[in-house]
């Protein structure tokens, strides 16, 4: 089990530049959770502590605002992908609501282990934040969308 | 625009102002220092445009930027303005996609510039800086995700 997870991992963009014997390490000291369709990965305004590292399935971002029914759907993530990632960066509550959309298996992480990796290998933190500006990009994008909607 | 060469510790100086690259050994700072130029732009002139691919950082060394999004009808939508100490561009550099919004002088300003291959260079050796970097890019993500949020209602 444990080394099916390191083989996993090895695929993932974020972990590419781990060698396998760190590979084996940062499964063993992650916890691989399993989600059926429908299961919250985590829940918008809850504490946060730790990310999840998408290996299979499929998974949906949403935040709710108090003055609309429906929640605004930010993104579909699948295998590669990470989720719960800003709130174990800046300590602040999730901001988003993760629900799996089909079975989804995912590593979670958890804030030291995260830490202890990105000093270990600095390419981690750099793939990492990528990640993290490929995000706001989407965000930026469906302004931008909203933006001329809302103008023309 | 043009170029011109600061004093050394000047240049120190004004990249120690940027908040991810605070309280770091100033030696840490030096390969950043010496991948960087100053360019002045008049009031009105254009930084950078959305679309083109991102060649350098920018720090606002004094004046005021606007960061806007051009409108098909020639028009612009400002986003933000950045002042002395804040800086812009960091996403091209760090995804390698193209430049996201467009950038201009609001009125006489120094920017000094880092180029891509420092600022890389200097995130690979530098973990601790490219964490702050990344919650300055959550709390961005955050705003924008609660605008988005509440921007649907209307």
């Amino acid at each position: 089990m444990k080394s099916e997870t390191a083989l996993d991992l090895s695929s993932i963009t974020l972990f590419r530049s781990i060698p396998s014997s760190g590979l084996t390490a940062l499964a063993t000291r992650g916890t691989p959770r399993t989600f059926a369709a429908g299961d919250v990965l985590m829940r918008q305004g809850q504490h946060s502590d730790c990310l999840h590292v998408i290996m299979r399935g499929l998974v949906q971002v949403e935040r709710s605002h108090p003055q609309i029914l429906s929640p605004v759907v930010l993104a579909e993530l699948g295998p590669g992908t990470t989720v719960g990632e800003m709130g174990v960066l800046d300590n602040l509550p999730r901001s988003a609501t993760v629900t799996a959309l089909e079975e989804t298996h995912t590593l979670e992480l958890s804030a030291t282990v995260l830490g202890e990796t990105m000093q270990e290998y600095p390419a981690v933190a750099v793939s990492l934040l990528r990640l993290l500006s490929k995000r706001l990009r989407n965000t930026d994008e469906l302004m931008e969308e909203l933006l001329r909607r809302h103008l023309s | 625009m043009s170029l011109d060469n600061s004093p050394h510790d000047r240049v120190i100086a004004s990249l120690e102002a940027v908040p991810f690259l605070q309280d770091l050994d100033p030696q840490i700072l030096e390969p950043l220092a010496r991948g960087s130029s100053l360019r002045h732009y008049g009031a009105g002139e254009v930084i950078c445009e959305q679309g083109e691919a991102g060649d350098c950082l920018y720090i606002v060394e004094e004046g005021e930027v606007e960061i806007f999004l051009p409108l098909q009808d020639g028009g612009r939508t400002s986003l933000v303005t950045l002042h002395r100490g804040q800086f812009f561009g960091e996403m091209a550099l760090i995804d390698e996609q193209p430049r996201s919004a467009s950038a201009a002088a609001r009125q006489p300003t120094q920017i000094r510039t880092v180029d891509r291959e420092s600022f890389r260079h200097f995130l690979f050796a530098n973990p601790d800086a490219v964490v702050r970097l990344m919650m300055h890019l959550s709390s961005i993500i955050r705003e924008a995700n609660r605008q988005l949020a509440s921007a649907r209602e209307r």
